[in-house]
């Protein structure tokens, strides 16, 4: 622009322009500082998060660059966007490096009041041709080199540390989180599709006892974490979950109860077999051959009633026995209902064995026909019931074999995250096999005595002895074809059976201590008495 | 010694523009602005004829009688304070006169009063003036006056007129007071209340000449042939300086910077500095303000600018303030001059 037209450019226009170049030049200046304080504190974080891996054997994650560059570009941008350089500032700033004496200043808040009169156009004018004279570039840029050199040597020691390999420790560990998550997937994984499948299973009398929306939650608080302890101990505690559960299921009382009327059965010859199921805890089958002792003969018949009412009064008698013994043992005088607001169990025993006294009754004295079957049907409705509930005793021991086998599978759980030779799940729940398998065995948690001879020994804890030289033979005698043999079989079952009931007798828990040592002492007794008379 | 920000400020602003980067401008101005610089700049070189060094003196002398505004120069005797005042006004070509103040002067003999005469065979009151009826007053130890007196003549500084007899009788246009006062010799003195020092546009210390102004002095004086002083300017020039200086703009900040100095000299005054608080028991009122921003628009125009800058107020801040401070006892027992008291907060606000 030639001279004529810069003079032609009003005062106002050139101190302006010459105000916003000096505005321009601190905001470059401003920036610069700002780039440079971010740049340091970027490159300070930075240096620290790389020695922070470095230290603990960690390889610096690449990413960790890119996150400094774009903080290092946000930072600078946020600096130099807030409290930017006003044209007041850069008035001011004008106005004392080159020593105008607020002239920019006083010509600015002039012009913001719109200012006019001759001193105010001499003042613009003056100033303007100051300011003409003037190079907005003159005011210094000092860069700020004790900070640049301070970022550039932490940025070079973090650039260093990028280098720098993960130690043999962090690497081992990383490889056992790493095979920790994947372990952890694939048990989380088996123990849905197992629970899943148990749920699935479920019969109808087990969908009672089912908490399927407590089970899926258990199952839903497991995580897919790297952390072994972690995983672990979740793992323990979803086995002590299910064990708590399982042992929810227990009717302790109850088995104690059925073990006893399975042994006063068993002392009867016709429901032996049934007090033995009952023993085994074979409550299933058992529930079944008591179903057989139904009454079904018309009161009419009462020669068929009868017979039919001896059985089943020889077996109710006998669990009657079971449930008063069992309630003396126990202390509860009169339980009346279970929890669940039907009759207990031994409510029930008790029940059958009232209800087939009274049938009995009623038969005996020939009463009403209807009586009579009104006394039969309560009959048949004590046993079903008797019944019903063996089955769902049954059916909770079911369930709770299948929540400890499942406890038990997370129990193997959680030495497969530990056992760095099983290299899957299944290989580790089925030890000893070739790998695969999808589902845990399922085993008992009780021994299972083997089917007694009755010639043997049935494995008693008191063995009794009875006369030397008398009991069972090394050798065995059979029953000939015909005449009359010279020993006889049955008399060493007889003898055997009777040494069998005896020592049942002194394990029994109801027996006083002393009548049991009575009872030692008389068989010790008549053992020496076989001794004096062998020659 | 590094100098205070405030001395740099007179140094600076007493001095015409000397920024290297900046070219001086040739441009003389309208003709009101040229008759500004003309008549100061000949005021100025015509009492250097007769008065030796003082510069800072004589221009602030010069700065209030062109803002009309009274001055009070407090100096040891021989200092030529009474020949400045005469030089000025004769170089004003102003009607000047002087009263030496003593403890038995009395109202009547400054302001003038009634006497008998006889006019066509009656005899008749007449107004008789008294010596404050003129332009340029010099009131000689006006410290060694009875409080009373004191009073006549500071009411007629504040109203410019005499009330002798229930008539009102009007002084003269332009009207100046330069009162003087010795430091010394405080015995049988009538220090000036507080609320008459405010009347006092500048109060001025004139110190002792320096070496090479003493030989001067000998020089001038104590040759055969005195410099002679010529009237170089009028009371109009004088009257039409002031009605420029006035329309000097200030723009808002530098006048805020201006209230916020003032306010600063209050203990009260949340900028106030620890010596303020300590020190005095009142600041200065906004006559001190005035006073700060009519000298401050005279500085920048003898600066060659048409607006007030702060230098301006820093410059002037001293002379129009210190004699509107009050010191608290602390203050006085501690010997704080109310000049550090102004340079503290000079120091402090920006």
């Amino acid at each position: 622009m030639g001279l004529d037209g810069f003079a032609e450019m009003s005062a106002e226009t050139r101190i302006t322009s010459f105000v916003e170049g000096v505005r321009s030049r601190l905001e470059r200046v401003r920036g610069a500082r700002v780039g440079s304080l971010a740049f340091f504190t970027v490159a300070l974080a930075l240096a620290l998060w790389c020695l922070g891996w470095v230290i603990r054997g960690y390889a610096v994650p690449r990413g960790s660059y890119a996150v400094a560059a774009l903080a290092f570009a946000l930072l600078t941008l946020v600096g130099v966007l807030v409290r930017r350089t006003t044209r007041d500032r850069a008035a001011r700033v004008a106005d004392e490096h080159f020593g105008l004496k607020d002239a920019l200043v006083s010509f600015l808040g002039f012009a913001r009041e719109h200012q006019t009169g001759e001193l105010y156009q001499l003042d613009a004018d003056q100033t303007a041709s100051r300011v003409d004279q003037l190079d907005a570039t003159a005011i210094p840029f000092p860069w700020p080199k004790r900070i640049l050199g301070a970022a550039v040597v932490l940025m070079l020691a973090a650039a260093v540390m990028a280098f720098r390999s993960p130690s043999p420790a962090v690497l081992e560990k990383l490889a056992t989180e790493e095979e920790t998550t994947r372990k952890t997937t694939e048990i989380n994984k088996e123990l849905e599709e197992q629970v899943e499948e148990m749920l699935k299973q479920a019969t109808e009398e087990e969908k009672t006892l089912l908490q399927p929306q407590e089970w899926r939650q258990w199952l839903k608080e497991l995580e897919q974490t790297k952390d072994r302890k972690e995983a672990m101990r979740q793992y323990a505690e979803l086995e002590q979950k299910l064990q708590e559960a399982a042992q929810k299921l227990n009717p302790r009382e109850q088995e104690q109860l059925l073990a006893k009327a399975g042994e006063e059965l068993q002392q009867d010859a016709e429901n032996r077999e049934t007090g033995r199921k009952l023993e085994e805890k074979n409550y299933r089958e058992a529930a079944a051959d008591l179903k057989k002792l139904q009454l079904q003969s018309h009161p009419s018949k009462p020669n068929e009633a009868r017979k039919e009412l001896a059985r089943l009064k020889s077996a109710a008698q006998r669990l009657s026995s079971a449930a008063r013994s069992f309630r003396q043992r126990s202390g509860k005088q009169s339980q009346g209902q279970g929890s669940s607001g039907s009759p207990s169990l031994d409510q029930q025993m008790m029940d059958l064995d009232q209800a087939a006294q009274q049938y009995d009754k009623s038969l005996q004295s020939q009463s009403d026909p209807k009586q009579c079957q009104q006394c039969q049907s309560q009959c048949n409705s004590s046993l079903n019931q008797l019944c019903q509930s063996l089955c769902k005793s049954a059916c909770q021991r079911d369930l709770m074999k299948k929540l400890l086998a499942l406890s038990k599978c997370a129990g193997k759980c959680q030495g497969y995250l530990g056992n760095k030779q099983c290299q899957s799940l299944g290989q580790c729940l089925k030890p000893g096999q070739s790998p695969g398998g999808k589902q845990a065995g399922s085993g008992t948690v009780e021994s299972r005595r083997s089917e007694t001879e009755l010639t043997r020994d049935n494995g008693n804890r008191d063995q009794l002895q009875g006369i030397k030289g008398q009991g069972p033979s090394q050798t065995t005698s059979e029953l000939a074809d015909s005449g009359s043999g010279a020993a006889s079989h049955r008399s060493a079952i007889s003898q055997r059976e009777w040494k069998r009931q005896v020592e049942s007798f002194i394990q029994r828990e109801d027996v006083p201590t002393e009548v049991k040592a009575g009872v030692k002492e008389y068989f010790n007794g008549i053992q020496g008495v076989g001794e004096q008379k062998r020659p | 010694m590094d100098k205070t920000h405030t001395e740099t400020a007179m140094h600076c602003s007493n001095q015409q523009s000397t920024n290297p980067m900046i070219q001086p401008s040739t441009d003389p101005g309208p003709p009101r602005v040229a008759h500004f610089h003309e008549t100061f700049g000949k005021l100025r070189a015509e009492i250097s004829k007769f008065i030796v060094g003082q510069k800072d003196i004589i221009d602030q002398v010069l700065t209030a009688v062109v803002c009309g505004g009274h001055v009070l120069l407090e100096g040891v005797p021989g200092l030529g304070k009474t020949a400045l005042v005469n030089t000025l006004a004769k170089a004003l070509h102003l009607k000047f006169q002087r009263i030496q103040f003593t403890p038995d002067l009395l109202p009547a003999d400054i302001v003038g009063t009634q006497i008998l005469a006889e006019r066509d065979g009656r005899k008749v009151f007449e107004f008789q003036p008294g010596p404050v009826f003129c332009n340029v007053l010099l009131a000689d130890e006006i410290n060694r006056a009875t409080p009373k007196t004191q009073s006549a003549l500071l009411e007629t500084m504040q109203e410019k007129s005499v009330t002798v007899a229930g008539k009102t009788h009007l002084l003269g246009i332009p009207f100046f007071v330069l009162a003087t006062q010795n430091p010394i010799e405080q015995d049988g003195t009538y220090p000036l209340p507080e609320a008459q020092l405010d009347r006092f546009f500048f109060k001025l210390f004139v110190p002792v000449p320096g070496h090479a102004d003493f030989v001067e002095i000998l020089n001038r004086t104590g040759g055969v042939v005195l410099p002679e002083i010529q009237a170089v300017a009028s009371g109009d020039d004088m009257l039409q300086m002031g009605t420029l200086v006035r329309e000097v703009p200030v723009e808002a900040s530098i006048q805020d910077y201006l209230v916020r100095v003032v306010r600063a000299t209050h203990p009260s005054d949340a900028n106030a500095t620890d010596r303020v608080k300590k020190s005095v028991r009142h600041g200065s009122s906004p006559r001190g303000a005035q006073a700060i921003l009519a000298a401050a628009r005279v500085q920048a125009m003898l600066d060659d600018r048409y607006h007030v800058a702060r230098e301006d107020i820093v410059a002037t801040a001293i002379p129009a303030l210190r004699h509107r401070i009050l010191l608290s006892f602390e203050g006085e027992a501690e010997g704080v001059s109310t000049d550090e008291v102004i340079r503290d907060v000079l120091d402090r606000i920006h």
